[in-house]
């Protein structure tokens, strides 16, 4: 850090999920595949849906036969398995999907270097040994003879061939022992290293549906996707990487519409959507999409794929940009040949991971449900309350719970104004004390915890009455 | 008073202190207009203009955005909607910009083009590209700007290598603190360093915290990708920097996210006094017998499958022409063989010995070679044992050959990019090209690397070229950018609203 500096929070800029160091932060999680790829990738007339040529088990074969060349290649120089790999395969294979499985293994192979003298210090003592003996004659051209330029080209060759050996003497090592190792440590000098045990075939076709799926995703402005459960981790991580995200109801008559007129209806008009019972209908988009698709909210958009898969069910839409801006609707749901992410962390924050243990020790009578259904509020928008609280064995005493903690003024305004438009009649609302909220600020009926770094449950039992038989008060 | 006009007045009152509170917002890389009015569910309302016209919508840039309810800018907008806020009264009150002063500047000597590139900038609003040949200060210049600004400021820079000589440039003007973007560094402060990449990563969360944005290299921007990052800053002074400026259409996107070029001057209008006196030299080489054989059977086949193309789609683009190619045995043949008769152009027998005998001529100068790629690089260090200084040689790495170089312990670097442009190589009086893929803006940035002045200095290029190959063509072509096409001008205009 610079003197005086100071340092960015490590929260995620839009596109990233990592929120470890910036090198890391720097290699994305998952391989995306270029336009170039995709358009090639791509089937059917302009004016249908986009229908990708997902990698399935007819691709095994070769998908194998691919496995068993790169295999091949372990313990050589990158660059020798770039240019192999330039070659057909001993199978046959359909170009277009070779090349998406071949930009996915490049990813996922790792190297390291390979030398007997540190690279680094070998290019110093060379090159600067050369500055120093190099000849100042003109070496004469091959052929031309050679009266009056001495040394000869040979002698020439020479001084070089000695210089190499005396530098590699100095090191301790011999001549071919400094020339291979004095670039070892490049990209494509750099020793392949087996690959994973777990990249089988079927996995290399899911990585490859995977990366061709985000590459797509990252050419859209903007996502409908209906969701059916867990809806409220892909609105969370929608937020997390810059996105703005309306989560509404499927319009019940939506059905109709679009059967009767078999077009393309737009994106975010929901009315001329399918309904498909789903939870929540999340629109998501960055902010600059009203204007134009941006590469970096594209990113972001792509990062919401990995969280799709641990959706009970879900439906994604998307215009896509492709080359020239044709526009093409791209549709991904669940069932579609696509591998599960990393499974989402349960919990926003270190808070409410706290509140859920202690509440669960605290009150044996109470079940703490994460992550309950949306609640809608005006219109057919709806919001994710943080918790439900539900009685053991009175299921009809329940009670949402919503905890606002570190964040913005205006973010707390809006997050107030959302809450007191749903009218919640069964509400607890833990505040951070230091957020100086008035009681006229709070939804009318809502029960207040104000609390300072940890909830504490006892307070929350007793805002609900719940404070006597059943419950343990720390 | 009777009671319908109270309730009038009361109903005014309201909306004038609704009004009131309607506040322009820095948001992701946009600017909104934050009012309590707006609620969720009132979009229909509200862009219908049953509530009567919003505060907003005759703002410049500014659209309706229903997924908040409210009005929406891109973020580059601030300075024409600032001024717009300026302009008569209004129910709006700005609170974009959380920059700040920074003091500690210490004195800026420029010299006289300096200055007057210096003078043309503010003319123009403080919002312009100034164009000025590779090593005649252009850092220096945006110093002086930043200086005189007086507030924060950011300066965004292509790669790692050159974000860390700003920051050794501005670490010798000023004594505050400065923050770096870029490298695995993450720290802000009121002078922030970022390269383009972390730039576009940060923008949304930091692009209302400067009042000056320096885009050096600015000709990279106007194509599209990264000009997300330009969009997305809200300051409202910006001053591009080049020694080479972009063409359009990219000039015109430039100019709608910098600004206009509002000063211009090319190398011959410094050479001689303020930049090194050059003498460039063309080697015609010829290819060997067997290469040439080689060569011509590669083009013939490329060809070939070009005339096939032009016939399909006449006036068809190169893209078109590879994607084309590529669906077809006979266009991946032809790809191929293009790939080869370049590789072959790139470091035939005849450049490889020409080298040799001009790196034995000059063993006493500073030298630089320049090649077409990485693996012509390479294969020169292999065999005339010169360091090579490529992308994949890192930081420290770097510094420590560019300061064996500057000491004399490395008389020559070999480069394919890398020493194009920006980098501030320290002083070389022979460059040999031995090739280049960029045309002729790598060009002008490969001879600044040479011009940097000393007394009684006299730099020396030297071009190999391939007599009767495309090669030739290129070479004459880019020697173009050299001249000085255009006389030193103050832009007219300013920045366009």
């Amino acid at each position: 850090m610079s003197r005086g500096g100071s340092v960015i929070a490590p929260a995620t800029p839009p596109g990233e999920t990592s929120t470890g160091s910036a090198r890391s932060a720097r290699r994305p999680s998952a391989p995306r595949l270029g336009l170039d790829l995709i358009s090639a990738a791509l089937e059917g007339p302009a004016s249908a849906l986009l229908s990708p040529s997902y990698l399935g088990p007819q691709d095994y074969p070769w998908l194998r036969a691919l496995l068993d060349e790169v295999g091949r290649f372990e313990g050589a120089r990158r660059s020798e398995l770039a240019a192999h790999l330039c070659e057909p395969l001993p199978v046959r294979a359909p170009r277009t999907q070779l090349r998406m499985a071949k930009s996915v293994i490049e990813h996922l192979l790792a190297d390291r270097p390979s030398f007997t003298v540190k690279p680094r210090e070998a290019r110093r003592l060379l090159f600067e040994e050369a500055a120093r003996a190099a000849p100042s004659r003109i070496p004469p051209r091959p052929g031309s003879g050679t009266a009056g330029a001495p040394p000869s080209r040979d002698t020439d060759a020479d001084w070089r061939t000695a210089l190499v050996e005396r530098v590699a003497a100095g090191l301790g090592v011999d001549r071919s022992g400094l020339l291979e190792s004095l670039f070892a440590d490049l990209p494509g000098e750099r020793t392949i290293l087996p690959l994973p045990e777990a990249l089988t075939p079927a996995e290399l076709a899911l990585r490859t549906n995977a990366a061709l799926a985000a590459g797509l995703l990252a050419r859209a402005a903007s996502v409908r996707v209906s969701v059916h459960g867990s809806a409220r981790a892909v609105v969370r991580h929608a937020r997390r990487v810059g996105l703005l995200c309306v989560a509404t109801r499927a319009a019940p008559e939506a059905r109709q519409t679009t059967a009767r007129s078999g077009s393309r209806p737009p994106l975010f008009d929901d009315r001329s959507q399918p309904d498909t019972g789903a939870d929540a209908v999340l629109h998501i988009s960055g902010p600059l999409s009203l204007f134009r698709h941006t590469v970096i909210y594209g990113r972001a958009l792509a990062s919401l794929l990995p969280r799709l898969a641990w959706c009970h069910r879900f439906e994604l839409q998307a215009d896509v940009v492709l080359r020239d801006g044709e526009l093409r609707r791209l549709v991904i749901r669940s069932g579609d040949p696509l591998p599960p992410g990393r499974e989402l962390p349960r919990y926003d924050s270190r808070l409410e991971e706290r509140f859920a243990r202690d509440f669960a020790r605290a009150a044996p009578d109470w079940n703490l449900v994460r992550e309950p259904g949306p609640v809608p509020i005006a219109g057919r928008r709806l919001v994710f309350p943080d918790f439900e609280l539900v009685h053991r064995h009175d299921s009809t005493r329940r009670w949402l719970l919503e905890i606002v903690g570190f964040w913005t003024a205006t973010y707390l305004e809006k997050k107030l104004e959302s809450l007191r438009l749903a009218e919640l009649d069964s509400l607890v609302l833990c505040i951070d004390e230091t957020r100086n909220c008035s009681d006229r600020d709070f939804p009318a009926g809502a029960r207040v915890v104000r609390f300072r770094r940890r909830i504490d449950p006892a307070a929350v039992l007793a805002a609900i009455g719940a404070s006597g038989p059943g419950a343990v008060v720390p | 008073m009777t009671r319908s006009t109270e309730a009038a007045g009361a109903r005014a009152a309201n909306d004038a202190t609704a009004r009131a509170a309607t506040i322009l917002v820095f948001d992701q890389g946009t600017l909104v207009l934050d009012s309590p009015a707006a609620q969720p569910g009132g979009a229909t309302e509200r862009a219908a203009g049953r509530r009567g016209e919003p505060p907003g919508c005759e703002l410049p840039g500014m659209l309706f955005d229903p997924r908040t309810d409210g009005f929406r800018a891109p973020a580059y907008f601030y300075a024409d909607l600032a001024a717009a806020l300026a302009g008569g009264p209004s129910s709006i009150s700005d609170a974009v910009l959380e920059d700040s002063g920074c003091e500690g500047w210490r004195d800026v000597g420029l010299r006289p083009y300096q200055q007057a590139a210096l003078l043309a900038w503010r003319l123009a609003d403080s919002r312009g590209v100034v164009v000025l040949p590779t090593g005649s200060g252009k850092t220096r210049l945006a110093l002086a700007a930043m200086a005189g600004v007086g507030r924060s400021s950011l300066c965004i820079v292509p790669t790692r290598a050159l974000m860390h000589q700003w920051k050794q440039a501005l670490r010798a003007a000023y004594d505050g603190p400065i923050g770096v973007l870029g490298d695995a560094e993450r720290s802000l402060a009121p002078v922030t360093v970022a390269t383009f990449e972390s730039a576009l990563r940060w923008m949304s969360r930091i692009g209302h915290r400067f009042r000056l944005l320096v885009v050096d290299e600015v000709h990279h921007f106007g194509t599209g990708r990264r000009d997300e990052a330009l969009e997305m800053c809200a300051a409202p002074l910006r001053l591009g920097l080049t020694a080479t400026p972009a063409q359009e259409p990219a000039a015109l996107r430039i100019e709608e996210r910098v600004g206009p070029v509002a000063y211009h001057l090319a190398i011959d209008d410094l050479a001689g006094r303020y930049l090194a006196d050059f003498d460039t030299i063309v080697l015609r080489l010829q290819l060997d017998p067997d290469e040439r054989r080689a060569y011509e059977t590669d083009v013939e086949i490329y060809r070939r499958a070009l005339r096939h193309f032009h016939e399909v789609r006449p006036g068809g683009s190169w893209p078109e022409f590879v994607a084309l190619a590529g669906r077809s045995q006979e266009g991946r043949a032809a790809l191929s063989a293009w790939r080869r008769s370049q590789r072959m152009l790139a470091l035939p027998r005849a450049k490889r010995h020409a080298l040799e005998a001009l790196l034995a001529r000059h063993r006493d100068n500073r030298v630089l070679v320049f090649t077409a790629d990485n693996d012509s690089a390479y294969r020169i260090a292999r065999q005339e044992l010169v360091m090579p200084l490529t992308c994949d040689i890192g930081r420290t790495e770097r510094e420590a050959v560019l300061q064996a170089f500057r000491e004399g312990r490395l008389r020559a670097l070999v480069s394919s990019r890398v020493l194009n442009e920006g980098l501030d190589v320290p002083d070389a009086d022979v460059a040999i090209i031995t090739g280049g893929a960029l045309g002729e803006r790598e060009h002008v940035q490969r001879v600044g690397r040479l011009l940097r002045p000393r007394a009684g200095k006299r730099a020396t290029i030297y071009e190999l070229v391939m007599r009767t190959t495309r090669e030739a063509r290129q070479a004459a072509r880019r020697r173009r950018g050299l001249g000085s096409p255009h006389a030193a001008r103050l832009s007219s205009g300013s920045y366009p609203r």
